[in-house]
């Protein structure tokens, strides 16, 4: 038997399906006979009153079947997660422009996508508030306000040495998954529904299907392989999407499939939450924050969708990885006539850190300090522990001894001198250095979500299946899930096989959102797979009439005094003797408590650290500019899969720097967005990516809380790596007037900033 | 019509029906899922295949998007999916991607994979500059891109693959010749003047958006990818002689031969699936204001060659854009070459977009000057994105003839032109990187040392 897989850097395990493109998604899967396809009706109007539908020239062309719109949904038109405020289709009126008005069911795609062009439909205008700022101006707020303290801000920022105050914008992101939102919908032999969905949350597409429908949610049954790309975009956007298929599915009985063309989903779909972010800060010369008051003006869109816990979330980071004793973060949360915003990767934490970083850039620049300075003397110590501005003690800050190992390994005080060195002669082309830490909280801040389920079978070969309630969408969870199975019961990974995720085998999971996936799921499938060694060994015990002592279970084989089964062996034998070799397994992280009325009490189980330099240059003829080098430190803990969470570090850090630099969403005066293809909307491609990228895990990383092998969760806390070179973009610009960039920082902002 | 090709090495003959019908779709429809609809417009690459051709008695590849090329376009031709790369065991590149840790979610991964075998046995890059030319196709949003360029930079260590077989291949394939592909020049200025509704399709770049995006349906299609005099590249009393659908990628030795400072400009064009497809003719014909080889030939100085049945005609290429959409091509027209003077004239080009790859130009700009005694003379300066078509600059062209870089007033350019704002960049800073653009590229005429980031 080879090592045990745990902590090994082993390949992802689709990764022979990626290639031969034999891994398979929704719109890949073999379709039933009479399977009709879906394209929308959407809005182009940002606010108004729906007159006339003429679906008409739809319904005129052959292959077109019909046209489903509000009026035929038997149960509530609502597929919102929480707040019961996102219609499927829209009623009487439209919030935003691409919002669903109705959808063409055709025999082709290509038929329904040309169908629905020929739709008519009559919008009465209305005044809509798109932007940020008339939102404020106009008190649009969808939720009330909301505000955490700690210590006496009022006092401190007027006893303070120093104050300064400022603002920083920053934009969205779309998330541009390479497979857009797809479901498909079948009818089964007694009229319910087996859905295949991309959603990063099958219990709730379940849920949003049999709302629409008027169903109980034992009718439908959700089941996800795997994504092409999540980063949140699919935790509640997908229900639509299932909703209609469902829809329609139930009404003419066959199966029924929609995937979003590109242009509709970046239309259709939730993004990233623009903020804007005002602060005052006090602070002695040292650069040492005695006080700060910030608040978080946020552009939620039409709806709530995930707006309350992301908009806390990026209270929760407002500190980042520092400690200030008297502090208040207010959060606004504003209605606008665009698209409802949603959860993406950090869920709010990366505006927050934005936010605190800005601040110590700022006071940097007043006492021309090194910003790292700056940095190290308001870090969180590692003792003794301190509490947030929401009361909860910071036991596990390893930010400090992370930087230095970080500066050491980089060179950054060397590189520093030489920058400031270069850029002291006027060049053309000026250059950028920063750091900037990471501390990410991990745990569903809604504490009732911090569950998950796991059902273990073992057959009469030997070979295992795993079900869990997480999702697969590139982040390796899966991989990690069988290394865990395969560990427990110490089998080879080929004996573990981990099967779609079906509502119908583990049932109420949670998303697999805020980088839980591994830590809940890997949890629950251990428990499961430790209930049936603990069954087996039992049964062992009894059957060779021996005590529990005297057994071992090693590499899959049982030992005892005076006989050894190989796994086969033990199954075959659990099986004749009627032992049960399916099990359950359930967890609930602990410790976690959240008081939202007090906003005070331990939401997260633990913080994820890491730490990046970024170097860059800066044209400053044209603005244009160039990520040069990037180091990075991340604290994995103890990781499951080096390898794996190697890739979540890069992968991280990119789509964070094409969330600050060139990813840029542009909407009209009248919320219709510009920016609505690849051709408009820049990711990152892979000249982007700096020439010298070396990312490491923290090797003394461990989590001193009990997690899943002492691993930490690695999903978003990377991401916000990012902001390093943010700070380098502002650093390179910087002179003797702090620049203050807004994010995205385009080539044009930074020349507009010179 | 009626088409034949093989794909992955079998044979498929089809009856089409619809000319509209993309090669994605039709891979898809028929079961072969591995290539992945990204965003049916070019610019993703995760559907990407690789089509073989014989050109001159040798294999020539391309990668293709396929969600915009059309399935007729791939008649004669052969094309290779990633199903096509693993039939008999997993390919090297494929290996080499699972190794590298260089898929996450996996749905651009088929894509990537086909871009490497591209790069593989067409040209497999020596280093990260060309690792990153061949992969700015293809978007990943997951993995960050550095297993991928691993992979790409360690190409030269894999064995090509065996394609020669595919010349005879071809050849037993007896591929009809669809009316709509005509192949020599007299036939397609015959069916021009015989089917003016039709729609001229070149590489299809963007007229394959039209019918993915717009939905647009037309009445006919005519497709002058078969045509070998409109292919050639040629000198010819002194002018370069380009024929209309000679591609980025056919021109790109040529030209950077000549100028060799546009080497990185015709590299951000598009990317290697884009400029494979996209033609130089096609570029000028669709008379988009952010095209990027106007510039470049306006500061060129150069003529382009109209044909019909009427005759033939020339024309200054800056001529030839009239106003926003609309060019000086009649309905039975065809643009056929491009003649480029070859005068000892230096040339600059730049580029200014959101994203250094793969990314469609803001302003664009080209400058061609004599050099003398520190001083440009009689420049030509051509943007494209500042106007409703591309155009010359003529108060800062004379502002600049022959005058000091540091007694340049750049400000005139504002009397040239009254850019737009749109998503790419709003009309202050298209005018004011304008302005560092143009000043950049006559220091680089000057031969001052000067260093470009992108």
């Amino acid at each position: 038997m080879s090592q045990d897989p745990i902590h090994q850097p082993i390949a992802h395990d689709s990764a022979v399906g990626h290639v031969t493109g034999s891994a398979r998604y929704v719109d890949d899967e073999p379709l039933p006979a009479h399977t009709l396809h879906l394209a929308p009706v959407l809005s182009t109007c940002a606010h108004g009153e729906l007159g006339a539908r003429d679906y008409s020239g739809a319904l005129a062309m052959p292959g077109v079947v019909a046209v489903y719109d509000v009026d035929r949904i038997p149960g509530r038109n609502d597929v919102s997660p929480v707040a019961g405020d996102d219609p499927l289709f829209a009623d009487q009126r439209v919030e935003y422009a691409g919002q669903l008005i109705a959808v063409v069911a055709a025999h082709s795609r290509v038929i329904a996508q040309q169908a629905a062009q020929r739709v008519r439909i009559e919008t009465r205008p209305l005044p809509a508030i798109v932007t940020l700022e008339q939102a404020m101006a106009q008190s649009s707020f969808i939720q009330a306000p909301y505000q955490m303290e700690a210590g006496q801000p009022d006092q401190a920022l007027s006893d303070a040495p120093h104050r300064l105050s400022g603002t920083l914008d920053i934009g969205g992101q779309d998330h541009f998954y390479l497979e857009g939102q797809a479901a498909l919908a079948m009818p089964n032999n007694e009229g319910d529904l087996r859905i295949l969905s991309s959603t990063q949350h099958p219990s709730e597409v379940q849920h949003a299907v049999a709302r629409v429908l008027g169903w109980a949610q034992h009718r439908v049954d959700v089941h996800v392989r795997r994504l092409g790309g999540g980063f949140g975009g699919k935790e509640t956007q997908g229900n639509g999407v299932a909703a209609a298929c469902a829809l329609v599915a139930s009404d003419l009985g066959c199966p029924v499939k929609w995937v979003l063309d590109r242009d509709d989903d970046m239309r259709m779909t939730g993004k990233r939450h623009d903020f804007k972010i005002q602060y005052q800060v006090g602070f002695d010369a040292a650069g040492r924050i005695h006080a700060l008051d910030m608040t978080q003006h946020v552009r939620c869109g039409y709806s709530m969708d995930l707006s309350s816990a992301i908009a806390d979330r990026a209270m929760f980071h407002a500190d980042n990885a520092y400690h200030i004793e008297n502090m208040r973060v207010r959060s606004l949360r504003y209605k606008t006539h665009t698209v409802s915003a949603t959860a993406f990767r950090g869920f709010g934490g990366p505006q927050g850190m934005m936010g605190i970083e800005r601040v110590i850039q700022a006071i940097a620049h007043e006492l021309r300090l090194d910003p790292v300075d700056v940095r190290l003397r308001n870090l969180y110590p590692q003792a003794p522990p301190q509490r947030t501005h929401y009361g909860m003690a910071v036991q596990d800050a390893v930010t400090e001894p992370l930087i230095h190992d970080l500066m050491e390994a980089c060179d950054y005080r060397k590189r520093r001198a030489e920058i400031q060195a270069h850029n002291a002669t006027q060049p053309t082309i000026r250059r950028g250095i920063a750091l900037t830490p990471v501390k990410f909280g991990i745990s569903f801040t809604t504490t009732h979500l911090n569950q998950a389920g796991a059902l273990v079978h073992i057959y009469q070969d030997g070979s295992v299946q795993v079900n869990h309630g997480g999702i697969e969408m590139g982040q390796g969870l899966y991989t990690k899930i069988s290394q865990l199975a395969a560990s427990v019961l110490g089998l080879e990974l080929s004996s573990i096989r981990v099967t779609q995720t079906q509502t119908d085998k583990v049932p109420n999971t949670s998303a697999t959102a805020a980088s839980s996936g591994a830590d809940m799921n890997g949890m629950a499938v251990v428990r499961a797979c430790e209930t049936l060694r603990e069954r087996l060994m039992s049964f062992v015990a009894q059957h060779w009439s021996c005590d529990l002592e005297q057994l071992s279970w090693e590499r899959g084989q049982v030992r005892g005094p005076d006989q050894v089964w190989s796994f086969g062996e033990l199954i075959q034998q659990a099986y004749l003797n009627r032992i049960s070799l399916s099990a359950v397994g359930f967890y609930a992280t602990p410790d976690i408590h959240w008081d939202r009325e007090q906003a005070q009490g331990r939401p997260f189980y633990y913080f994820a650290y890491g730490a990046a330099v970024t170097e860059v240059s800066v044209d400053t003829l044209t603005g244009e500019n160039r990520i040069d080098r990037v180091d990075i430190l991340h604290d994995c803990g103890r990781s499951l899969n080096p390898a794996i969470d190697l890739g979540q570090i890069e992968g991280g850090y990119i789509q964070g720097l094409g969330w600050l630099t060139t990813e840029e969403l542009v909407w009209s005066e009248q919320g219709t967005l510009m920016t609505h293809a690849p051709s408009t909307y820049k990711v990152p491609c892979a000249r982007d990516t700096p020439a010298i990228f070396n990312a490491q895990l923290w090797a003394p990383g461990q989590n001193r809380e009990l997690t899943v092998r002492r691993s930490k969760a690695v999903g978003e806390p990377p991401l916000m790596l990012a902001m390093s070179a943010f700070y380098a973009l502002e650093d390179a610009i910087t002179q003797d007037t702090y620049p203050a960039l807004n994010a995205p920082a385009t080539a044009e902002r930074l020349l507009n900033a010179l | 019509m009626q088409i034949a090709f093989l794909l992955n090495g079998q044979t498929i003959r089809l009856t089409l029906d619809d000319p509209h019908v993309t090669t994605l779709n039709w891979l898809r429809d028929n079961g072969h899922v591995g290539s992945k609809e990204g965003c049916a417009e070019g610019d993703c690459g995760a559907c990407t295949a690789v089509m073989a051709e014989v050109v001159d008695g040798q294999i020539q590849l391309s990668p293709v998007n396929t969600c915009i090329q059309l399935i007729s376009r791939l008649n004669g031709c052969a094309l290779i999916t990633v199903e096509g790369l693993s039939q008999d065991s997993i390919h090297p590149i494929q290996q080499a991607v699972v190794d590298e840790h260089g898929s996450q979610c996996g749905y651009c991964t088929p894509g990537v994979v086909m871009a490497l075998y591209y790069g593989l046995n067409a040209q497999p890059p020596q280093n990260r500059e060309q690792a990153c030319d061949l992969l700015a196709g293809n978007l990943c949003r997951c993995t960050g891109y550095q297993g991928l360029l691993r992979v790409a930079m360690d190409l030269p260590k894999i064995a090509r693959d065996r394609l020669e077989p595919l010349v005879e291949a071809l050849a037993a394939l007896h591929a009809p010749t669809p009316e709509e592909h005509p192949t020599t020049l007299n036939q397609a200025l015959a069916l021009r003047a015989q089917w003016p509704d039709a729609q001229v399709v070149a590489g299809n770049t963007d007229v394959g958006l039209w019918v993915t995006k717009r939905h647009q349906r037309f009445e006919r299609v005519l497709m002058l990818h078969r045509i070998p005099e409109l292919q050639q590249i040629h000198l010819d009393n002194g002018q370069l002689v380009i024929g209309a659908m000679v591609t980025y990628t056919q021109a790109l030795a040529t030209l950077t031969q000549h100028w060799p400072s546009v080497d990185r400009y015709l590299k951000r064009i598009g990317s290697v699936q884009v400029r494979s497809a996209g033609t130089l003719g096609g570029n000028l014909a669709n008379g988009s204001p952010i095209g990027d080889m106007p510039p470049m030939l306006i500061a060129l100085q150069a003529q382009i060659e109209l044909q019909s049945v009427r005759g033939t005609r020339h024309l200054p290429l800056e001529q030839f854009f009239i106003q926003y959409g609309v060019q000086d091509l009649a309905d039975d027209e065809l643009l056929v070459r491009i003649h480029v003077p070859m005068e000892s004239r230096s040339l600059a080009m730049a580029k200014l977009s959101k994203r250094a790859d793969q990314d469609i130009s803001a302003v664009s700009l080209g400058l061609s000057a004599r050099v003398e005694n520190g001083c440009l003379l009689d420049p030509v300066i051509a943007f494209g994105g500042m106007a409703g078509t591309p155009k010359r600059a003529r108060h800062l062209e004379q502002a600049l003839n022959n005058c000091p870089l540091d007694r340049v007033d750049w400000q005139v350019l504002a009397q040239d032109f009254e850019p737009l704002s749109d998503a790419r960049a709003s009309a202050e800073y298209r005018m004011r990187a304008a302005q560092g653009m143009v000043k950049r590229a006559c220091q680089q005429l000057l031969g001052q040392p000067i260093e470009v980031l992108v």
